[in-house]
């Protein structure tokens, strides 16, 4: 059925209210009495009925009539310019019923949504990459051509009309034809009056609720197929004028022999017809097909048209006239007026209250009221029609008559409607809404008062979806699309059947389309809610279609919920429907977002979604697909393209990630030495992940050598929430043979024996993980390979297959040629390999370095370098941090630069080496030494080399070993690959072992002698005891050798650190005259003297970097080579050695040859003492008396004063507390009596950290006065020890002055060696002493 | 009876940049996520209309469905939030409360777009989340019958 | 041995100078760093690592030029800093304040004191940053571990630093850098005097 465009909403209220003129034929009559159908040739051909000529010529235009129609205003007169009478067939004036609606209604919409086809594969697909403007473009045009909406619900609205409460639905005429026959004018005559008759007893007329007064014309229709002659039809009608018909007139139809469908009339194009088709389909008749009517000439059509002008102007005008006059004055007489008002009130509340409906006859004042508006709209007059519809609520109201009430107030909405141009729109906007509102509630209360009986409740129902529909149209028509959705809600929110709510909420989604700017999102969401509703009503296209409309507004970011569900439900529909590639489609989109879902969820997804790629697979040949574009469409899992992370076979990592150490690190080893220069000055620097060329470098290649593996890790992301298994997981590539044709494995499978191979894996990814996977591939020949991408399989079935090109992200830095910024790909993620020819590979592992350390322990590991490969590797060289490791044997000597040339022989390194004169110092590598042994000119296959090295760390901390091995190829070497470097790397921890200082004082002896203490002190987490077994001079080419010499009166006891312990060590270093000895002290069992000099050397080599030399610079120091203590575990199971760089000169030298006169001090003095104190026991110190002798050198009487400073403390190894001090220093002379004596020991010290060996005790301060030249002067002294030991006598000042009466002398702020003036004491430190420093043992 | 509340933002370009459900009682029938986010996408319509018509930025309420009321607010800057909540709030402290929690994850909003790391239409981070559950969950929560304030 | 000058308190240094210098308003600065390391970023396609050192190399070349605004600021001889222990100190309490306006201490110092933890109470570069998932490993603040080192190699002290705790990174809830000696650069004295 051509469904024409549907009328909006103005044009169906004017064509609904115009004047009801009903056509009876006699011949519908014969057909109804006789129970013979339509002809066959008239089911076909010719016109349904004389109604539908009538329609074609429906309206009459070019009026000018003037009527006075105004009972209470005679002047007023309404003008009509056009007419259209609404013709209906005598049984089409009936109204119908809810079943009949259904019915008619569903065969409306039935193409539109039932049938499946009515939306293609194509459209559905399209959706998906619809632009929001199209979407948006095609609903504003179906929202106003699509025919479903009205199609369904004029079939509603068809079968409420005829009901008894809308006057304008009753007819108003009738027009009586009868048919040429061979009869006399009497029986035409009869004819029109029995159709009179049946006129009067119309339905309508029956209930009483229409008025029958109504007017008649009269025609004589003439069938030129019928069989009699046209002369006979003339003759006919002149006899009926003349026989009490005066107005009747002849019409002609199917005049035209040819049947060429001459009038081209198309008979359903009418208002009326429109909405009258659901009336007609459902009486009966087939589908007006375009043949209908095709005997009919257009002259017959113009003499209908005349026909009808004349009987609108002569019969039906004037009735109306007439009967609106009657009606008005009526009303006026009854009802307007004062006096009226008054009685009326009176008359009301008495009479009219509540009237059953029955009773409300066509002669009960409201309904006249009524009748009279409706008239009065149908020509036109809206404002006395408004005002009539006014006034007849108020009556309705009084007596509860709810349904006409509701009526009314929708005609009134009618009447806004149509003056809707002369006021604004606001204003009209309101005025509808109110009316439909009072309608809606008119009608709800309708339904309260009528009971609960079913036909009731179904009645109400159409009423109200009627009214809301008419709301909602209304609405659009005055351009309030925003709010033209509520009323079609509200109807849709209570309504069973499934069909009629699917269509309001698409209508309300339409609505939403058409404001401007459009209401995506709600249009999407009503969409989706019409598309619920289509599925349960089983209307698959239409369903489709609403989510198809409702995809394109989801498209933007966000709406994951959304978006998967609208994809998986039209991936269902799509299924059902039989459009296997489209639901594939939509559930691979519906996957993609599905991170949000349950994990059963997702496996019903995932399985929906591998089933059809089969049924698409087996379904479309293999030529229609594009394997290659599903295969990238595959929605899982993630992965990422911009990253990847390439390792060559020998495990060459490459990171940037850390810029101090790392590759810089390793660049400047490599640069070191250990690499030939000759090499390294190719074009780029020849580590072998940069090498090649310069115009390789420009896409950025990596070189590896055939036959040797490249690992490529790739990062998968999971996001689902169940396991995915990953099936032949693998790269692409495409490789360019140095020889031959480009070849890939793009295209499918790994073909065996082809010259690349990339390993095939198969992995599990985690639920909503991210994993590194690590694919490799081997190039067998020499050539370009590119990597391009990964493809797999996921999932049981193997139809889901992905697979990705890599884009690798890399930092823009450089500027191109042309000022464009070009990437520098890092070399790790370089995809493009350079393959060249095979190379020797060789492998070096460290044995024995340990995890843990102690600081300065001695270890022996083993450097083993072996060759995987056939081919022989030749000129090996290896690079040692000479700090930390040196070869066992010492013949081994470091090269300097040599000039390595191709096919060089090793004797050309060492003459290289020794005519470099390579002293360690001028290595490239501040800590490098690189070594390269005759033995390892050649390295076969197999054939291992192990070297022994010590290993010795001297630094607490992670002590960090690189050793670099570099070797080359058999020559001629591969131009890109001149030779190959290892990196071995090794990270140890060292613990502290025992901390080592060192001092050293002058001593007399020598000018050049030292006494040097040393303080060794264990380190506060340590647990082991170490023994110290010598004591070893830096050594120094030129200058003074030393002999040491403990000052510790038991040589032969061996010096040993317990935890937390901290020992003193005393030797004195005097010089001696044969340069070859050996500065060393060995304490007893001293460790073995390879180790020792092994040791030593380390010592040696890293001369030069003492971090603190310049405390000893220039005081004319004589250790500048610091010392090495060494030292084994107590168990004996480790030996090492600690190296003090710095010893801090304490002071200078005192009186010797070399002091100058004038420096030379006047008092000279030294100390008797006890050299060796026993500790007594059960007590906790013991006192000792020494006696200080000072001589006046000088020739002058001096004061000379001594005195204790309380202050000074030497560091020891309390094992029970020192001395406590008072605040004050003056407390000393205050204590002088105060001090126990032996045998009354009460109090234990209290410790007096860091604690003290010895103390002065006794009086601490005295004053020798005039002290003449030469005399000697005894200080008898007293000391406290505490701490067994070796100590040293100081902690004293002792200070002179020349004498002189009244000289107060304060020794305090006197400064040292302030020049030679007199009066100012000068004060003397104890290393300035002769024989200084005095040392004793406590033991 | 059952009750949850969502929270939809939408910021100047009109991409979403927020979508979480803020509670639900115990025995709310689990609503999907999808009709939620469409409820709280198709108010966002009303709400921009609705911010046509006033400068004011509380919209009160913009639309409703079903049992469904959402909430509407527009910031200065042109973004847009919609609380969508089913089910009745206890008492009838409702609309200033919400006014106030409003203003809170629009304080919450300003501090995520200063974010520099952050992209126009990326989305809203963890820390907005936070700080317009804590506001939920002081102020809207105890008028509802929640079991749970946060899933 | 104790010098004759008296040291004031670092921290109230500090502050004093940050009281002293004029500022820019806290978002200013921390937007202005934010759109740096977007920047970075984007040169450098999202590449983390490459983005972590490069912000470390910018660090570091301002930690070179700032070293000298800080020893003159303060007062502080190049000496202050000669031991790692005082550098740590100075750059912990002082410069921290002075130039942030932070308040930091040291702890965690290692047996030798060669290493320790410097823990900041807030951090003014963090303000408002929250890492995407796709960031996640980029050092956010790692200029400031650059600068830091600059500063401290500018006086002899070659470190290496890097973030114990980064909250932004999800681990602790401050902002800690852990600080390791390297080696103390000998300053060549003339031979003799």
């Amino acid at each position: 059925m051509s469904s024409p465009r549907p009328l909006d909403a103005a044009s169906r209220v004017r064509a609904s209210h115009a004047p009801v003129v009903c056509v009876l034929d006699e011949r519908e009559v014969d057909r109804r009495t006789d129970g013979s159908g339509f002809s066959e040739d008239a089911s076909t051909s010719e016109l349904k009925s004389l109604v539908s000529l009538f329609r074609a010529v429906s309206s009459v235009k070019g009026l000018n009539e003037t009527l006075r129609c105004d009972g209470e205003r005679a002047s007023k007169v309404t003008i009509v310019r056009e007419l259209r009478a609404r013709f209906v067939s005598e049984d089409g004036a009936t109204s119908g019923t809810r079943a009949d609606a259904e019915a008619s209604g569903t065969a409306a919409c039935e193409k539109e949504c039932f049938n499946a086809q009515a939306m293609n594969e194509r459209a559905v697909m399209d959706a998906r990459e619809e632009s929001l403007d199209d979407c948006v473009r095609r609903a504003r045009e179906e929202a106003t051509t699509s025919g479903r909406f009205n199609g369904y619900f004029d079939a509603n609205a068809r079968a409420l009309t005829f009901n008894e409460c809308e006057a304008f639905d009753h007819p108003v005429g009738a027009i009586l034809c009868a048919r040429v026959r061979e009869r006399t004018a009497e029986d035409v005559v009869r004819v029109f009056e029995d159709l009179k008759g049946r006129f009067r007893r119309l339905p309508v007329f029956g209930t009483g609720a229409g008025d029958p007064e109504a007017c008649f014309g009269m025609a004589l229709v003439w069938d030129a197929r019928g069989g009699t002659s046209r002369e006979r039809a003339e003759e006919l009608l002149k006899n009926v004028q003349r026989a009490g018909a005066p107005d009747c007139e002849l019409l002609i139809v199917n005049s035209d022999e040819s049947g060429s469908f001459a009038s081209g009339v198309l008979w359903s194009e009418h208002a009326e017809t429109i909405i009258a088709r659901a009336a007609i389909e459902h009486s009966g008749a087939s589908a007006s097909s375009a043949a209908e009517g095709k005997y009919m000439s257009s002259d017959d059509v113009e003499r209908a048209r005349a026909y009808v002008r004349s009987f609108v102007t002569r019969t039906l005008i004037p009735h109306i006239e007439r009967k609106l006059f009657a009606l008005s004055t009526q009303i006026y007489n009854t009802r307007k007026g004062f006096k009226n008002q008054f009685k009326s009130f009176w008359g009301r509340s008495t009479t009219t209250a509540s009237r059953p409906e029955a009773e409300r006859g066509y002669r009960s004042p409201e309904s006249q009221i009524r009748l009279a508006g409706d008239l009065a709209f149908g020509i036109g007059d809206y404002e006395t029609a408004l005002a009539h519809y006014k006034l007849v609520q108020s009556d309705y109201k009084s007596q509860n008559a709810w349904k006409p009430l509701a009526s009314s107030y929708e005609a009134m909405a009618h009447v806004y409607l149509m003056t809707r141009h002369t006021r604004n729109t606001v204003d009209v906007k309101k005025d509808i809404d109110h009316a439909y509102d009072s309608a809606m509630l008119a009608l709800s209360k309708y339904e309260l008062s009528g009971g609960h009986s079913d036909i009731h409740r179904v009645h109400v129902e159409m009423l109200k979806t009627r009214s809301a529909i008419e709301h909602a149209e209304a609405l659009q028509l005055i351009g309030a699309y925003r709010d033209a959705h509520a009323p079609l809600v509200v109807i849709s929110a209570f309504d069973d059947s499934e069909l009629r709510a699917a269509l309001l909420l698409e209508r309300a989604a339409f609505a939403f389309v058409r404001c401007e700017p459009p209401m995506l999102r709600k249009f999407a969401s009503y969409m989706v809610l019409a598309g619920v509703r289509y599925v349960r009503a089983g209307a698959i296209a239409a369903a489709t279609r609403c989510y198809a409309y409702a995809l394109p507004a989801t498209s933007d970011h966000g709406w994951n919920a959304a978006k998967e569900h609208l994809n998986t439900t039209l991936g269902q529909l799509c299924a059902r429907v039989g459009y296997t590639r489209a639901s594939l489609e939509f559930f691979r989109d519906a996957v993609k977002h599905a991170s949000h879902l349950t994990d059963d969820e997702q496996r019903v997804r995932l399985s929906s979604l591998e089933e059809y790629a089969g049924k698409y697979e087996k379904e479309t040949p293999a030529e229609k697909r594009d394997a290659m574009a599903d295969e990238l469409a595959c929605p899982l899992p993630g992965m990422n393209i911009k990253n990847v992370h390439v390792t060559f076979a020998d495990d060459r990592e490459s990171s940037e990630s850390s810029a101090d150490n790392g590759e810089e690190a390793w660049e400047a080893i490599e640069r070191g030495g250990v690499v030939p220069q000759n090499l390294l000055s190719g074009a780029t620097g020849a580590n072998w992940l940069n090498n090649g060329g310069r115009k390789i470098e420009i896409d950025q290649t990596a070189v590896c050598a055939s036959g040797e593996d490249v690992k490529v890790d790739v990062e998968f992301t999971n996001p689902l929430r169940l396991p995915l298994d990953m099936k032949n997981l693998r790269l692409l590539w495409e490789f360019t043979p140095s020889l031959g044709e480009i070849m890939t494995n793009e295209g499918g499978s790994e073909s065996i024996g082809s010259l690349v191979e990339a390993k095939v894996e198969e992995v599990t990814l985690a639920p909503e993980s991210t994993r590194e996977i690590r694919l490799s591939i081997t190039p067998h020949s020499s050539g370009i390979l590119r990597v391009r991408g990964v493809a797999w399989t996921v999932g049981t079935t193997g139809f889901l297959r992905g697979r990705r090109h890599f884009d690798v992200a890399a930092p823009r830095t450089r500027r191109g040629p042309d000022g464009e910024w070009l990437r520098d790909v890092p070399k790790h993620k370089r995809l493009i390999f350079n393959v060249c020819e095979t190379m020797p590979r060789c492998e070096a592992t460290l044995e024995g370095v340990p995890a843990q350390a102690l600081d300065g322990e001695l270890r022996r590991i083993d450097l083993i370098i072996s060759n995987v490969t056939q081919p022989m590797a030749k000129w090996i060289r290896v690079r040692l941090p000479k700090s930390v490791l040196r070869p066992v044997d010492v013949s081994h000597v470091p090269l300097g630069e040599p000039a390595i040339h191709r096919n060089a022989s090793h004797d050309d390194f060492v003459r290289g080496a020794t005519g470099g004169g390579n002293s360690e110092d001028n290595l490239l590598d501040g800590d490098g030494a690189v070594y390269a042994l005759s033995e390892w000119e050649n390295l076969g296959s197999g054939s291992p080399i192990r070297w022994p090295l010590w290993f010795h760390p001297r630094a607490v901390g992670r002590a960090t070993v690189r050793i670099c091995v570099c070797y080359q190829p058999e020559p001629p070497a591969p131009k890109l690959l001149t030779h190959r470097t290892i990196r071995i790397f090794e990270r140890v921890d060292v613990a502290p072992s025992f901390s080592a200082r060192a001092s050293s004082m002058p001593s007399p002896s020598h000018p050049l002698a030292r006494v040097v203490r040393l303080s060794l002190k264990s380190a506060s987490t340590q647990t082991k005891v170490f023994d110290i077994e010598s004591v070893r001079l830096g050594s120094r080419k030129d200058g003074v050798k030393y002999n040491l010499v403990p000052l510790v009166k038991d040589a032969s006891a061996s010096r040993v650190i317990r935890p937390g312990e901290t020992i003193e060590t005393l030797l004195k270093c005097s010089p001696t005259s044969d340069t070859n000895a050996s500065e060393l002290f060995d304490f007893p069992n001293a460790i073995l003297a390879e180790r020792a000099t092994s040791l030593f050397a380390f010592h040696d080599s890293d001369r030069g970097q003492a971090t603190m030399k310049h405390f000893a610079k220039g005081r004319g120091d004589v250790i500048t080579n610091g010392l090495m203590v060494t030292w084994s575990t107590g168990d004996g199971a480790l030996v090492g050695a600690q190296h003090i760089r710095d010893v801090v000169e304490l002071s200078r030298c005192a009186d010797t040859a070399r002091t100058p006169f004038s420096q030379r001090s006047e008092v000279f003095w030294t100390i008797d003492y006890p050299s060796i104190i026993k500790m007594r026991q059960n007590s906790s110190f013991t006192q000792s008396n020494v006696v200080l002798k000072a001589r006046n050198e000088s020739d002058e009487m001096l004061d000379i004063e001594f005195v204790a400073d309380a202050t000074r403390s030497a560091p020891a190894n309390v094992e029970n507390g020192g001395w406590s001090l008072d605040k004050d220093e003056n407390a000393w002379q205050n204590r002088e009596t105060s001090f126990p004596s032996d045998d009354q020991v009460r109090r234990r010290p209290i410790p007096l950290p860091p604690g003290k060996p010895f103390i002065w005790v006794g009086p601490v301060r005295r004053v020798a006065r005039n002290v003449a030249p030469g005399q000697v002067f005894e200080f008898p002294l007293t000391i406290a020890c505490f701490a067994k030991g070796d100590h040293i006598l100081d902690g004293y000042t002792l200070s002179w002055s020349t004498s002189s009466k009244n000289l107060t002398v304060n020794t305090m702020t006197a400064s040292p060696r302030a020049g030679r003036e007199h009066s100012a004491p000068r004060v003397a430190d104890p290393a300035d002493a002769p024989g200084a420093p005095h040392v004793f043992t406590v033991v | 009876m059952s009750a949850s509340a969502a929270l939809t933002v939408v910021n100047a370009n009109g991409r979403s940049v927020y979508e979480r459900e803020l509670g639900s009682s115990a025995d709310s029938v689990d609503t999907d996520a999808h009709v939620r986010e469409l409820i709280g996408r198709a108010a966002l319509d009303f709400a921009d209309a609705r911010s046509w018509e006033s400068s004011a930025t509380y919209l009160r309420l913009v639309d409703r469905f079903n049992d469904a009321d959402a909430h509407g607010y527009r910031t200065s800057g042109g973004g847009r939030f919609v609380l969508t909540l089913r089910g009745r709030l206890r008492g009838n402290a409702g609309d200033e409360t919400i006014r106030q929690f409003f203003t809170d994850a629009h304080e919450a909003y300003a501090i995520a777009k200063m974010n520099p790391m952050r992209d126009e239409d990326e989305d809203l981070g963890e820390a907005f989340d936070r700080a317009v559950r804590e506001s939920f969950r002081r102020r809207l929560a105890p008028l509802f019958p929640f079991a749970r304030t946060d899933e | 041995m104790a010098d004759g000058r008296r040291r004031t308190d670092p921290a109230i240094a500090g502050a004093r100078c940050w009281q002293g210098a004029e500022r820019c308003s806290g978002e200013l600065f921390a937007l202005t760093y934010g759109a740096l390391v977007r920047q970075i970023l984007r040169d450098r396609e999202d590449d983390v690592d490459a983005t972590n050192a490069a912000l470390e190399r910018v660090g570091r070349s301002m930690g070179t030029r700032i070293v000298e605004e800080y020893l003159s600021r303060t007062g502080a001889g190049a000496r202050a800093c000669r031991s790692f222990e005082d550098a740590c100190e100075a750059v912990a309490k002082t410069a921290l304040k002075m130039f942030l306006g932070v308040d930091a201490r040291t702890r965690d110092w290692s047996e030798d004191v060669d290493e320790c933890v410097i823990e900041m109470d807030t951090n003014p570069l963090a303000e408002f940053v929250e890492l995407p998932k796709r960031y996640e490993g980029l050092c956010y603040c790692n200029a400031l571990c650059g600068a830091i080192r600059g500063a401290l190699e500018a006086v002899r002290v070659r470190t290496t630093c890097a973030f114990e705790s980064d909250p932004l990174a999800g681990n602790g809830d401050k902002f800690a850098i852990r600080i390791k000696l390297v080696e103390i650069v000998p300053e060549e004295y003339p031979f003799d005097d």
